[in-house]
């Protein structure tokens, strides 16, 4: 699977230096258009306002502002509905269940665990490129629509003009 | 990490973990070795090329050894055009490996002449040898094999999903239908 992001732009947020060098080099490989790589939500707040880049990948544990707060901030930004919609892959190594439900409901699109090899990033972006869900817009949630299958309901049909469909 | 491959049906606070420290050591060996790697087989690729070309000035034009050079170089064309164009798997990286090793005798041994005489490739396959690439890569295998602790997707989920523009919509019903009178 060769695979190439060359139409877009993807802004990176890592405080540790060089995994951030290093995982923005891999970026360009992926002939990425354009990289911005920073190390803190505060500094990639302002960046994601200027340039509104087609993806964000962010590492959970920041100074400052974490992962979560980033992701809250985008997706509840009033003054740039049209981008908060981005999708956002948050990366770190495992965390309880209950971190998780939290990441999830503050409007994450896709988790990825530490360690992950070049292979294992380029198919995440690829996954959440090509498989984008319906963005919800509700009081209690901003985000990327939690539920990723659908199952189809095999009882019987109950409802009122059932029979006619 | 150990290698706990066997308690992949433990709940996902049951299972071992790497730390940060020892997750970013990991990504530090597998990236440096991705990156390299592609470098590597680049300057391949190139040898490879050239080794080709070389291979047919030396053969009368009609013969069959000139036909399958020709055959080789028009494929070294597509794939270093791919390599500019695209990014390649690591997997795909050691295809094409695969493939230089599969060279005919006569495109080889200029193939090799050319490898030989690479010092900064000479450098860079040591470099490439001496990383502790097959540890680093057997952790990350372990902890992506295990099924996504946010989405419950599995690694084969995601290969396929990325290979694919479908995407299922999820049904929503936004109001209840009046019940059927019993």
């Amino acid at each position: 699977m060769a695979f190439s992001f060359k139409d877009l732009s993807i802004l990176l947020v890592d405080d540790d230096v060089s995994v951030r060098e290093m995982t923005s080099a891999i970026l360009k490989s992926f002939k990425f258009k354009n990289v911005d790589a920073v190390e803190s939500a505060e500094e990639a707040l302002i960046l994601f306002n200027e340039k509104k880049h087609d993806l964000i990948m962010t590492d959970w544990e920041l100074p400052g502002m974490d992962g979560i707060d980033l992701i809250k901030a985008i997706r509840t930004d009033e003054a740039s509905q049209s981008v908060r919609e981005v999708p956002i892959i948050l990366a770190s190594g495992y965390t309880n269940g209950e971190m998780i439900k939290a990441a999830r409901d503050a409007g994450t699109t896709e988790f990825i665990i530490k360690p992950f090899s070049a292979d294992d990033l380029a198919k995440r972006i690829a996954y959440v490129l090509n498989n984008k869900r319906p963005f919800i817009k509700k009081d209690a949630y901003i985000g990327p629509d939690r539920r990723r299958i659908h199952k189809e309901f095999e009882g019987q049909d109950r409802r009122e003009g059932d029979d006619e469909r | 990490m150990k290698d706990n491959t066997s308690n992949q049906n433990l709940p996902h606070d049951q299972m071992e973990w790497p730390d940060k420290n020892e997750a970013h050591n990991v990504i530090r060996v597998v990236f440096e070795h991705y990156q390299l790697h592609t470098k590597v087989v680049g300057k391949k690729l190139n040898h490879a090329q050239t080794a080709t070309r070389k291979s047919i000035e030396n053969v009368d034009a009609e013969s069959a050894e000139s036909h399958i050079a020709t055959l080789y170089d028009t494929s070294w064309g597509k794939i270093i055009a791919l390599f500019n164009e695209c990014g390649l798997t690591q997997e795909e990286l050691f295809d094409i490996e695969k493939i230089l090793d599969t060279l005919p005798a006569n495109i080889r041994v200029h193939f090799e002449r050319l490898i030989e005489l690479d010092q900064t490739l000479q450098t860079m396959m040591a470099a490439l040898e001496k990383m502790n690439y097959e540890e680093a890569i057997k952790v990350v295998n372990t902890v992506q094999s295990r099924e996504n602790p946010m989405s419950g997707l599995s690694q084969k989920h995601y290969e396929e999903g990325a290979n694919t523009s479908q995407h299922k919509k999820v049904k929503a019903y936004s109001f209840i239908p009046p019940r059927k009178s019993e």
